[in-house]
This record gives C-alpha cells, sequence and structure tokens, in this order.
C-alpha cells in the first residue's frame, strides 16, 4: 500500500498495493500453460480433441484474470488542494472521475464502520457531494490520510470534523 | 461545491451489511469460513445419503428403497462427498490460513475467490435437482462410464453441467491459491520456509490446474456422444468405451491426491505442536509430497486393470502404484519421528492427527494390496475397494479435517473449544469408522460385490456390524456439529498462540484473528 504527498503542490496521489509483479505473474503463467498444454495435446494426438479447448479456454481465462488482476494497480486516486478549490481525480490510465469542490464548505469525514470487521471510510463531503478515498488503504493508512487531509483542508474552513478527531476513531 | 463534472459517486463504497457481505465478499476469511459451511452442510447430504445406504444393507432383501435409489445414493453420495464436501473443505481452509502463514494480507484474486465460491452452490443445486428430474439421479456411479452413464434420463445433461461448475469452480479455486503462494509471500518466507500445508497447497493447486481440463473434456465427450452423434466412446460408431476409463481415471487419481495432499500438510502442522518437536524432515516431506503429485499422473491404470491391458501396461502400472508407497512411507517415518520422545499431549487435534496416521496407514496398505494386477482382479469391484478407499477418504481426509477444524478453531472465534466434547467426538468416531469400514475388507474379499442393495446371506452379519458403525459414526458428527457451534457463541478466550507448540505466523495474531491480517508484511527470519 502506497500514499505519497507532495507538500509543496498539496497533492495527495493514492494508488493500491500490488503482489502480483507482472514479471512473476507471465513466468507462473507460462509454466501453468506447459504443463496443461502438454497433457491436452497428449490426448488430442490420441484423437481426444475436445480436452484441448477446455484446457485453452482455461488458459484464457487464467491469463485474463492475471491481466485484471495487474490492472489494479495501476489505479490511481488524485487529491489536489489549493486555497480556494478541492479537486478530485480517480482512474486508471488517465483521470477517468473527477470532481471540484469549494474547499471552504468542504469537510473531512472519517465514519466509523458499521461493524468492527469492516473498514471506516474517509470522505469528503461538500454540501450534497461526497467522494470516498482510499477505500484500498489500510485502517492506519486512512487514519493517516484523513489527519493530512484534515490538516490540510481544515484551518481554511470553519466547520469541524463529524465525529470528533480523527485519532480517536478506534478500530 | 462549485461544480462536479462527474456526478458523484455518493455511497457505493459503503461497508457490507447483512446478506451482502457474505455475497460479495472478497475477504480471504470470510470465503474460507463460507467454504467450510458449505462443506459442512454437504457433509450432512452426503452422509444422509450413506445412512440410507447402510439402512438398506443392514439386512439382506430389498428393506427400504428401490434399487434404481440405491445407485442414486451411491452415485450421489461419492459426487457429494468429493466434490462438495472434502474438495470445499480443504479451499476453505486454504482460503483462511494460506494468507495468514505466509504474511500475506489476502488473496491474490479475491473477486475470483468470491466466484468461485459461489459456482459451488449453483453446481450442487443443479446437481441436487436431479433427484425430483424424470428418471432420478445419476446412477451409474460417480466415475460416469459410458454407455451405462448414457442410459441416465433428464438427468444427464444436468450432471455434465454440473461437473462442468464445479471443475471451474475448482481451477478459479486453484489458480488463486497458486498466485497467492507464489507471489504473496512476506519478506523472509522462502519456499523452503513454508508450513508445509501451503506446501501440500501449491503442489494441489497444479495438480487440479492440470487435470480438470481433462475432465471437462471426457464429460463434454459424453455429452456429444449423446446428443450430437459423435462416437468418441461408442463401439458401434468406432468409438472405445476402454479409452473413457484411460481418461477418466487420468483425471480421477490425480483427484484422490488432491484430496489427500492438504490432508498431509494439516497432520504436518499439528502433530509437531503437540510433540513440542520441529516437524522432523521438513525439506523430504517436501520431496515426498511432489513425488507422491508427480507419480498420480502415470498410475491411473490400476483402477482397471480387470478392463484387460497388456502385461507391458499391467505391470507399468503395478510397479508404478508400488512406488507411491516409497514417499508416503517416508511421511509416515517422519510423523514418527517427530512424535518419538517428543513431550506430547493429547487434545483432539492431535488425537485425530493420530488417528489419521495410524488409519490412513490401513488404507495406503490395502492400496498396496489393490495395486497388484493379479490379484486385483479377485478384489475389483469389491467391497474391498469401498473399505480401503473409506480408509483413506474418511479416516484419512475427513479426520484431518476434523484435526483442522479444532486446531484453527479458538483461532477463528477467540473461543476454545469444548475438550470433553471433542474427545467424545473423537473416540466415537474413531470407535465407529472402524466398526464400519473394517468388516468391509471381509465381505470384499469373500466376494460381495460393490453398488448392490442386496447381497447373498452370508455377507449379512459383516453387513449389519457395518451399519451400526455407519450409524453411530452418522450420529456422532452432530456432537462436531454442536461443538462447532457452542465454540462459536462461546466458551473460555483463547490466548494468541492458542496451544503451547504452535509455531508459525497465524499463531502471532489476535484470537479471533482480525478482518484485515499482515496489510503490513511480517517480516521472516
Amino acid at each position: 500500500m502506497a500514499m505519497t504527498r507532495q507538500d509543496d503542490a498539496r497533492c495527495f496521489v493514492l494508488r493500491p498495493n500490488v503482489g502480483l509483479y507482472w514479471r512473476t505473474t507471465v513466468r507462473v503463467y507460462v509454466i501453468t500453460v506447459i504443463v496443461t498444454l502438454t497433457v491436452a495435446l497428449s490426448f488430442t494426438l490420441a484423437g481426444f480433441w475436445p480436452i484441448l479447448p477446455f484446457a485453452g479456454v482455461e488458459l484464457v481465462a487464467l491469463g485474463v484474470a492475471l491481466y485484471v488482476t495487474a490492472r489494479r494497480g495501476r489505479y490511481r486516486e488524485v487529491v489536489r488542494i489549493d486555497e480556494r478549490r478541492i479537486e478530485i481525480e480517480k482512474g486508471y490510465r488517465g483521470p477517468e472521475q473527477s470532481w471540484a469542490f469549494d474547499r471552504v464548505w468542504s469537510e473531512v469525514v472519517l465514519e466509523p464502520p458499521a461493524h468492527r470487521w469492516h473498514p471506516s471510510r474517509l470522505v469528503i463531503r461538500c454540501g450534497a457531494g461526497a467522494v470516498e478515498l482510499g477505500a484500498f488503504l489500510t485502517e492506519p493508512e486512512r487514519i493517516r490520510l484523513g489527519r493530512e487531509l484534515r490538516r490540510c483542508i481544515g484551518p481554511v474552513g470553519t466547520q469541524s470534523v463529524e465525529g470528533g478527531p480523527i485519532s480517536e476513531y478506534k478500530q | 461545491m462549485s461544480s462536479t463534472t462527474h456526478d458523484a459517486h455518493h455511497d457505493h463504497h459503503a461497508p457490507p451489511k447483512g446478506i451482502t457481505r457474505w455475497l460479495f465478499t472478497t475477504n480471504h476469511k470470510d470465503l474460507g469460513i463460507l467454504y467450510m459451511v458449505f462443506a459442512l452442510i454437504m457433509f450432512f447430504v452426503g452422509g444422509a445419503m450413506a445412512m440410507i445406504i447402510r439402512v438398506e444393507l443392514f439386512q439382506p432383501g430389498l428393506t427400504l428403497v428401490d434399487p434404481h435409489f440405491f445407485n442414486q445414493m451411491t452415485t450421489m453420495h461419492a459426487l457429494v462427498m468429493i466434490f462438495g464436501a472434502l474438495m470445499p473443505a480443504f479451499t476453505g481452509l486454504a482460503n483462511w490460513l494460506i494468507p495468514v502463514q505466509i504474511g500475506a494480507p489476502d488473496m491474490a484474486l479475491p473477486r475470483i475467490n468470491n466466484w468461485a465460491f459461489w459456482l459451488l452452490p449453483a453446481g450442487f443445486t443443479l446437481l441436487l435437482l436431479t433427484l425430483f428430474l424424470p428418471g432420478g439421479a445419476p446412477a451409474g456411479g460417480w466415475t460416469m462410464y459410458p454407455p451405462l452413464i448414457l442410459q441416465l434420463g433428464d438427468a444427464f445433461p444436468f450432471l455434465i453441467f454440473a461437473v462442468h461448475i464445479l471443475g471451474i469452480s475448482s481451477i478459479m479455486g486453484s489458480i488463486n491459491i497458486a498466485a497467492t503462494i507464489l507471489n504473496m509471500r512476506a519478506p523472509g518466507m522462502t519456499l523452503m520456509k513454508m508450513p508445509l500445508f501451503v506446501w501440500a497447497w501449491l503442489i494441489t493447486a497444479f495438480l487440479i490446474v492440470a487435470v480438470m481440463p481433462v475432465l471437462a473434456g471426457a464429460v463434454t465427450m459424453l455429452l456429444t456422444d449423446q446428443y450430437f452423434g459423435t462416437s468418441f466412446f461408442n463401439a458401434a460408431g468406432g468409438g472405445d468405451p476402454v479409452m473413457f476409463q484411460h481418461i477418466f481415471w487420468f483425471f480421477g487419481h490425480p483427484e484422490v491426491y488432491i484430496l489427500i495432499l492438504p490432508a498431509f500438510g494439516i497432520v504436518s502442522a499439528i502433530i509437531p505442536t503437540f510433540a513440542r518437536k520441529p516437524l522432523f524432515g521438513y525439506s523430504s516431506m517436501v520431496y515426498a509430497t511432489a513425488s507422491i503429485a508427480f507419480l498420480s499422473f502415470i498410475v491411473w491404470g490400476h483402477h482397471m486393470f480387470s478392463v484387460g491391458m497388456p502385461l507391458a501396461g499391467q505391470l507399468f502400472f503395478m510397479y508404478a502404484t508400488m512406488l507411491v508407497a516409497v514417499p508416503t512411507g517416508v511421511k509416515i517415518f517422519n510423523w514418527m519421528a517427530t512424535m518419538w520422545q517428543g513431550s506430547m499431549t493429547f487434545e483432539t487435534p492431535m488425537l485425530f492427527a493420530i488417528a489419521f496416521v495410524i488409519l490412513f496407514t490401513i488404507g495406503g496398505l490395502s492400496g498396496v494390496m489393490l495395486a497388484l494386477a493379479p490379484v486385483d482382479l479377485q478384489y475389483h469391484d469389491t467391497y474391498f475397494v469401498v473399505a480401503h478407499f473409506h480408509y483413506v477418504l474418511v479416516s484419512g481426509a475427513i479426520f484431518s479435517v476434523f484435526a483442522a477444524v479444532y486446531f484453527w478453531l479458538p483461532k477463528w472465534t477467540g473461543n476454545m473449544y469444548d475438550e470433553r466434547l471433542g474427545k467424545w467426538h473423537f473416540w466415537l468416531s474413531t470407535i465407529s469408522v472402524n466398526v464400519l469400514f473394517f468388516p468391509q475388507h471381509f465381505l470384499g474379499l469373500a466376494g460381495m460385490p460393490r453398488r448392490i442393495p442386496d447381497y447373498a446371506l452370508q455377507f449379512a452379519e459383516f453387513n449389519m456390524i457395518s451399519s451400526i458403525g455407519g450409524f453411530v459414526f452418522g450420529l456422532s458428527q452432530l456432537i462436531f456439529l454442536w461443538v462447532i457451534i457452542k465454540c462459536v457463541r462461546g466458551g473460555e478466550k483463547a490466548s494468541d498462540q492458542v496451544w503451547e507448540g504452535a509455531k508459525g505466523l497465524e499463531w502471532t495474531l489476535p484470537s479471533p484473528a482480525p478482518y484485515h491480517t499482515f496489510e503490513r508484511p511480517p517480516v521472516v527470519k
């Protein structure tokens, strides 16, 4: 899990941690392909070809699954804060969703979980609009991000953070 | 808010509540629990079918059900127990344990994990509904040999599609497990430091990926033979029904090891804990597991000596099968050496683990007898085979699941289970399982065929004894159910380590383990 903050620009870039490195993924995939195709081709040579398409479908499904998992690592959430505005962008290759809030009327809310097993939710709210941030972060990281965001947003506005100080949220 | 360029997606990340938590969960612990609850339900469904079988066989004559329904029960009992109880139980254990044993935050492919699980209830709904179709449920044996299976009524396509769905589920589960183990280990958790349960599952996962397309292809060829005019297994059209047996058992024998390798891993975790000694010969255990997996691909012919095969083929399969005894013997020796001069205590998990070693060895020895081609012609399709594989799969694989549940239940629930009830469960199960299956050796040696609802009078006594054992074994599983319910509801609080001799990352976590664990990878020294 990674979370970076560029202090000068007041810009937070959030990205999920992905345990599957692409090179390792490819290696696992190739080994699986070799083993499975060896078996399937042997039966095909004996005349029982319907095994081969199933092996092929299995391998394609595996490949797609691994690719989709690897793609997850490209997801980014970017929060830019200047004196007047808060801009939030979310997307994989570039900004696919974006929001802009008035900083004075915005607040950072860390909603406690409904159940102790569930994660909390970090939300930037402005009027009727709200955007959740860092749903993929760990609990300590989310609390730290909330504290950092409040430090950036809070002193300018006059609103209080709902639910008391973020650091007091008990997991 | 001054402006939004996209309508805010307000609350779609809200934490799941109620049923949605279980439907949509991607958490490995949630899914592990779902798998294990599903397996427990299927264990009782399959067990109920076994009770019908044993009631029918309690006395000679057709006493309770008609022969066709009896055949449905033998077939469905096997399918339910193999694909519904044992495989999901081990997959559930893998889901819950592997990430915490290797220091990973979750499985590598959490959404596929969810999908893999929910395919199981779908597949089994399809399969169990065949009981209510015209012509009834599959009744030609779980091996689905043609041409007999092609005589099945409306249930035939349901059977084929159910097998496909269960196969997809297994493949997804195993892909996930392999990717998790290979890519998500904590720093320092090298392959040769992994717990043996993890090793066993890594090898099992590759076995599943390698053989499941073979099963899928085989049942699809049955389907096309039935409905699309092909003749893969139709002798009248130039096909070969015996080839189905070859293809099926190329899948089926590795499947047997898919059901037993994780059990080896479980026992290898439990015995060192209660012997308070490190596992004897760790690396030899790893190599033995890999050797057994390799051998599983070249021994399928021993299931079909009686179909007639060249002498060279018989010799090859006979010797290859007997070779399996070597790595298996290494394992049994290592478990005994681990216990030797250990500071042993006999809590319920250890009792089940010791029973596993003894009773699995009995099943293994009868397996060596069956590997001998000349005598297999006598034993083939008799109750001796039934006794053999039930010793391996009930007092072997299922006992290892019992042991695992007792061993890790305090970690899952945070509460200690009722040790007194656990011991009752153990002793009743162990005595009754032997009363149930040991006489079946004698029945088989005396010539009683398997899969028959009636029998000659000379088999009456042993069948009655066997049925009594079956009833006691079935009832004693209600104790197991109650122990789990009682433990989930409360009890003496478990410590983090739970067992004095427990070693491994999972025992460093609080009891119960938090919903999210190892979000920051631990460093393994």
